[in-house]
């Protein structure tokens, strides 16, 4: 069953929606109806992007050619609070360690 | 599932030689037998320029392929007014925690996002982590 229903929209909003719908091949139908439904599932109107394990395996071959094409390069880039706050090194001179925080709740993959 | 994903966690993914690397090669295998393609990651505009930052550190193209890729498989929420002043009120009202106004912005953002794990390998997240309910993937 549909409702029909009416909506004054802005002259220049409705103009670039209805360009960009045709040129994505969505009907603006559609494209209302599916911001609509996000709104009340609390999601952003804009559709998130989808990760995919294909897209996931082609990054990690072109970070792996470009490490090899770079050469030896540091392996603590990672500790942001070393690098850009100052802090001092992670791990046991800060008297923090991930091994101590996981002890309580190790990840258990089978567990959704 | 529904992943925030932290800086620490997203630097390895972009350069191999990072010392988080094994544990990120871990966490994402477990991730793709137990959940295959139905992944979600979430993360903010600081926390990915954090990550630009230290890319960069390594040279210009290793930043512009993480951002690329990130842009790619995430979904990066700008930081709002809001978040950015209760996150701020947090860093200020805890002396005793190490966690950076970023940290406090993301549990913030994680948990109105409805993610269900954290990944991430910065020990001073972790309280922030448990205490938003949300699981550690580290």
């Amino acid at each position: 069953m549909s409702t029909r229903f009416t909506v004054v929209l802005d002259d220049e909003l409705y103009r670039e929606t209805k360009v960009r719908a045709a040129s994505d091949g969505v009907a603006l139908k559609e494209l209302v109806e599916g911001a609509l439904r996000a709104y009340l599932a609390g999601e952003p109107a804009v559709p998130r992007p989808r990760f995919s394990w294909e897209k996931w395996d082609r990054w990690q071959d072109e970070a792996e050619a470009l490490d090899v094409e770079l050469g030896p390069g540091p392996d603590d880039l990672s500790d942001i609070k070393y690098h850009l706050y100052g802090y001092p090194k992670a791990g046991a001179e800060r008297g923090l360690t991930l091994k101590l925080a996981e002890e309580p709740a190790p990840y258990n993959a089978n567990q959704r | 599932m529904r992943i925030f994903l932290d800086a620490s966690a997203m630097v390895p993914m972009e350069l191999p030689q990072d010392q988080h690397r094994p544990r990120l090669d871990v966490v994402m295998r477990r991730l793709r037998m137990a959940h295959g393609d139905n992944l979600e990651f979430v993360t903010t505009n600081w926390t990915l320029y954090e990550a630009l930052a230290q890319a960069r550190r390594r040279g210009w193209q290793a930043s512009m392929q993480l951002f690329q890729r990130i842009e790619e498989l995430a979904d990066i929420v700008p930081v709002d007014e809001s978040t950015e002043v209760e996150a701020l009120h947090r860093f200020l009202r805890w002396r005793d925690k190490s966690a950076s106004v970023v940290d406090y912005a993301n549990a913030l953002v994680a948990q109105a996002r409805r993610c269900q794990a954290v990944l991430s390998f910065d020990a001073d997240f972790v309280p922030l982590t448990a205490a938003a309910g949300l699981r550690l993937l580290a």
